[in-house]
């Protein structure tokens, strides 16, 4: 009875004439920022971020989240269509998608992945529903040790997870623990690293800082291919709706992908993008004809399509529940609902249960607004595919400019912007990634005042993080995936 | 064969560690029987240079060298200075100019000088983008600087 009440109150507040057209600009918008290659969902909601501050929580949340999921649909397109990624977690999608546009089945492509989408999404949020309450009464046991300890294995299966070297995963952990200590101590006042500049007393910016990470240096690193011509799949695309045959050899594959996808989005680092590879290599694992993936086979569209909706649902279960965000997607999230004083963590539920129910109820209904706005409107994403990066470059620069100054009508923010655009670029091509930077950057913060208050109740012993049952589990889990590496010679990487 | 560019980045982030673990040193690891300010950092800062110190090592003694340039030809690095020039001008002349005229010579200078669209494609798109972003941003009475024009 109680979960139907709860039910009942996502849906009033979802259905609410504003609360609904901001779920559908977001899904709207997503879809957009999904088809565009070159502009992910992290710097899309950076860029959105400050025209949020004038909407209430609710109505800021259903908004953003709405791009995020919405970008998963969208995403897949550019796959299909143009061989492109629109965003990370439909890389995988490519290599089935476009051999089945080439065979001149777009349509089926796009028709299952679309359904999949909407199948995996709304599995999701029932999921999310279902597993967030139980979760959260458990986490409101958890003191300032044990979330010390939870950031701490969160921060660690990040950089386990992410591609590319673990150790400089790491390094980018404790540079963005570093940049959150900017600004003025909350316990003694005490100004910290500022340099005696003003605008860095109440830290680096997320905003600027976000959008300099994912905007700026992105179209910096995308400048370089600026000019070469993209090939579009010219033929009209026919038969969106997927054949029989098709619906059933994808259904096992969709039921699969969603699953594993949510279960993958909930671990911190998982997410989207490693939901989508470790769905397809599943696939073709227990498929009886492996050698026909990467040749136009429609499982090997379904499942990762499934598995990044799913996992994009997953990973709203530790940000709602325990405060903790999954990837930096959902840790730009958090600093939003941060930035509209929400605070987010166990008691969410408890104290601001129009918050967590709002983005239930929207996601269900920004699911089916996702299957409308992408089938019937194909024919639109196709012809925004073709506006020439060109023309498309200025329009982001222009909108994380006036993002960025409009966060503290200050100019500095521009600048802080622009250096972190520089660094992220750099970044990239020393092959360091964004992400935990971002992830540690936002609960840096909070983790630090934990810590502090853990060490205050134990009289400054740091034992008080293994003598506790719960903090022990996490600090030795985390610890035995930081040493894994020297047991284990592989780790998976997204 | 060293990888000069792990290297470089692995010293870099070094002498950041130290930056932080120096400034921790200064604000206090302990204040009044507490944990005082600069007691996160130092701990995070020492971390840092433990890793860079591995990546450090690591570098010297590749398993594999990233060949690539950061730049692959001076037009990829025209661009790129073209456009860290553009956005910090755009900071710098906002307040004096105002938000529509810099907009405007902004995203002119953007589609023609790195994005080599036509003069007329350019002068057209980032008119029109000025005049209708300002609109806008006028109509959801966003404070944005009007400048010496006033507009």
């Amino acid at each position: 009875m109680e979960a139907l009440n709860h039910l009942l109150m996502s849906f009033k507040i979802a259905l609410d004439p504003i609360n609904l057209f901001l779920c559908f600009c977001g899904a709207l918008i997503g879809t957009l920022v999904g088809v565009l290659p070159g502009l992910g969902p992290a710097a899309s909601i950076s860029l959105l971020l400050p025209l949020s501050f004038a909407l209430t929580p609710v109505q800021a949340i259903i908004l953003l989240s709405g791009i995020y999921y919405g970008s998963m649909y969208g995403g897949s397109t550019t796959s299909i269509l143009v061989n492109i990624p629109g965003e990370a977690a439909s890389v995988v999608t490519c290599l089935d998608g476009y051999q089945m546009a080439r065979k001149g089945r777009a349509g089926p492509a796009l028709g299952i992945s679309a359904i999949g989408s909407f199948i995996a999404g709304t599995f999701a949020v029932f999921m999310l529903m279902l597993l967030s309450p139980p979760l959260a009464k458990f986490a409101l046991k958890f003191g300032p040790p044990e979330f010390v300890s939870l950031s701490f294995l969160g921060l660690t299966l990040v950089t386990y997870l992410s591609s590319g070297s673990m150790i400089k995963a790491l390094m980018m952990a404790c540079v963005g623990l570093l940049l959150g200590y900017i600004g003025v101590d909350v316990v003694t006042g005490v100004e910290r690293f500022t340099l005696r500049v003003s605008v860095l007393l109440d830290g680096v910016g997320l905003v600027p800082a976000v959008m300099g990470l994912f905007g700026i240096s992105e179209v910096l690193l995308n400048l370089e291919q600026a000019h070469k011509k993209r090939e579009i799949l010219q033929e009209k695309i026919e038969n969106l709706l997927p054949t029989r045959r098709d619906l059933k050899e994808s259904a096992g594959s969709i039921v699969r992908g969603s699953i594993l996808g949510f279960f993958l989005g909930i671990i911190p680092g998982g997410g989207a993008i490693l939901a989508s590879f470790m769905a397809y290599a599943l696939e073709k694992k227990i498929s009886p004809e492996p050698e026909t993936f990467g040749q136009g086979n429609i499982r090997g569209v379904a499942s990762p399509e499934s598995a990044n909706n799913s996992g994009a649902g997953g990973a709203f279960v530790p940000l709602l529940t325990l405060g903790i965000p999954c990837n930096a997607v959902v840790a730009i999230l958090m600093g939003g609902l941060l930035i509209h004083g929400v605070e987010v963590g166990p008691r969410l539920l408890t104290d601001r249960p129009e918050i967590f129910w709002g983005v239930v109820g929207s996601m269900y209904i920004g699911n089916a607004m996702l299957l409308v706005i992408n089938l019937p409107l194909i024919g639109i994403w196709v012809k925004i595919l073709k506006v020439r990066y060109t023309l498309l470059f200025p329009m982001i620069f222009f909108f994380c400019l006036i993002g960025a100054y409009t966060t503290g009508n200050t100019v500095y923010d521009i600048y802080v912007m622009v250096i972190f655009g520089v660094g992220g670029f750099l970044m990239k091509k020393y092959g360091y990634e964004p992400a935990p930077l971002v992830l540690a950057l936002v609960i840096g913060p909070i983790m630090e005042r934990a810590f502090r208050q853990s060490l205050i109740i134990s009289g400054g012993s740091l034992s008080i993080f293994i003598t506790k049952p719960i903090s022990a589990v996490f600090v030795f889990t985390a610890l035995l995936i930081l040493l894994s590496p020297l047991i284990f010679k592989k780790r998976p990487t997204v | 064969m060293k990888n000069t560019r792990d290297l470089v980045s692995s010293l870099f982030w070094m002498a950041f560690g130290v930056l932080f673990t120096i400034g921790g040193l200064r604000l206090g690891l302990v204040r009044m029987g507490i944990p005082g300010p600069g007691s996160m950092p130092f701990i995070v800062g020492l971390v840092l240079i433990g890793l860079s110190l591995i990546h450090l090592i690591q570098a010297v003694f590749p398993t594999s060298v990233l060949g690539e340039k950061i730049f692959a030809e001076w037009r990829t690095l025209k661009h790129f200075l073209l456009a860290l020039v553009g956005l910090i001008a755009y900071g710098f002349f906002l307040k004096n100019l105002g938000f529509s005229l810099t907009t405007f010579l902004f995203l002119f200078f953007a589609l023609r000088f790195i994005g080599r669209e036509k003069w007329t494609t350019a002068l057209i798109f980032s008119i029109s983008t000025a005049v209708v972003s300002n609109t806008l941003f006028t109509a959801l009475q966003v404070n944005l600087p009007k400048g010496i024009l006033g507009f």
